[in-house]
């Protein structure tokens, strides 16, 4: 049966699920997103005079652009949403999974934004 | 001469539909967060309309961040590596413009002379983060707007509106710095 012709409790069940899996997707995102700046993981650059896409661990010079961390974070965002996909299988979220999983889905964005604020700050 | 950068022949009129599509991209996702409000006390008015302005939001904000992303190369070489990081060229072209101004000394412009521009860019930069994260939480809201809306699960309001007041605050602070550092520095 379609989710949006369920039954009121089935639909609210399906909505539970599906902002779980949002919820994951965005966690996801931000940290994958932080992760390489962080850790200092290598990552893609892309050198606009060379027109040349490069894998290093820090920027290769002053000129390339770092656009792997958009990878990473959509890295995250994959990784993320598959484990709660498993999660949301085995348990059905309650009115604490709610508060918590809307708390941490604004603060995580909201705390990678301030970090990479932080390390830019002029 | 042909271009030597990534779309640097286009960049002019590709910047006007990057400015427009800020704009239009601000006032839609404040428009979407003025009408989802209401579902934090429970009243659930004009949800097709507000639905129909999560999909609008999403696809100005992917769109507006690829057209971003595609005009970087030509702002990282002929804006950031080539004025605002020259404390030369910029010392140079502010000892130019002070020996042409026309009028009374202005003290004030003056003193800008072999002033550092690097705060400029390291503004812009933090910019372009919160972009990338706000396009991810405009994605996040279209996905809870079409799979999970606060109507199916009030639960759900809280995170709902507090993405759009993210997306919306995202999208004032980015335009209003880009506009800054255009103000600053055009691509030329």
């Amino acid at each position: 049966m379609s989710p949006w012709c369920a039954p009121l409790d089935d639909q609210k069940a399906v909505a539970g699920r599906n902002f779980v899996l949002g919820c994951a997707g965005l966690i996801g995102f931000a940290l994958g997103y932080a992760l390489p700046s962080f850790a200092r993981l290598s990552k893609i650059f892309y050198d606009p005079l060379a027109r040349t896409w490069m894998w290093s661990n820090g920027p290769p010079g002053a000129l390339p652009i770092g656009y792997g961390l958009i990878a990473y974070g959509i890295a995250g965002a994959v990784v993320a949403v598959g484990l709660a996909s498993i999660m949301v299988r085995l348990m059905k979220p309650t009115d604490r999974a709610f508060a918590l999983g809307a708390a941490w889905t604004l603060t995580a964005p909201i705390v990678v934004m301030a970090y990479y604020a932080w390390n830019n700050w002029p | 001469m042909a271009a030597r950068l990534f779309l640097e022949g286009l960049a002019r009129p590709l910047l006007v539909v990057h400015a427009i599509g800020a704009a239009a991209l601000v006032a839609a996702s404040t428009h979407h967060l003025l009408w989802c409000r209401s579902y934090l006390s429970g009243r659930f008015v004009r949800v097709h309309a507000e639905r129909r302005f999560a999909l609008i939001v999403s696809l100005l904000f992917v769109g507006n961040f690829v057209l971003g992303a595609s005009l970087y190369p030509t702002y990282k070489v002929r804006v950031r590596a080539e004025y605002l990081d020259s404390q030369a060229a910029a010392t140079d072209e502010a000892r130019l413009r002070q020996a042409a101004r026309l009028g009374p000394p202005d003290s004030k412009k003056d003193a800008i002379v072999g002033q550092s521009l690097m705060p400029v860019a390291r503004t812009f930069d933090i910019k372009e983060h919160f972009m990338a994260l706000a396009v991810a939480v405009s994605l996040a809201l279209l996905w809870l707007s079409r799979r999970a809306h606060p109507q199916d699960e009030p639960r759900i309001a809280p995170l709902y509106v507090g993405l759009s007041a993210l997306i919306c605050l995202s999208t004032w602070s980015g335009a209003i710095i880009g506009l800054y550092v255009t103000m600053v520095r055009p691509i030329g």
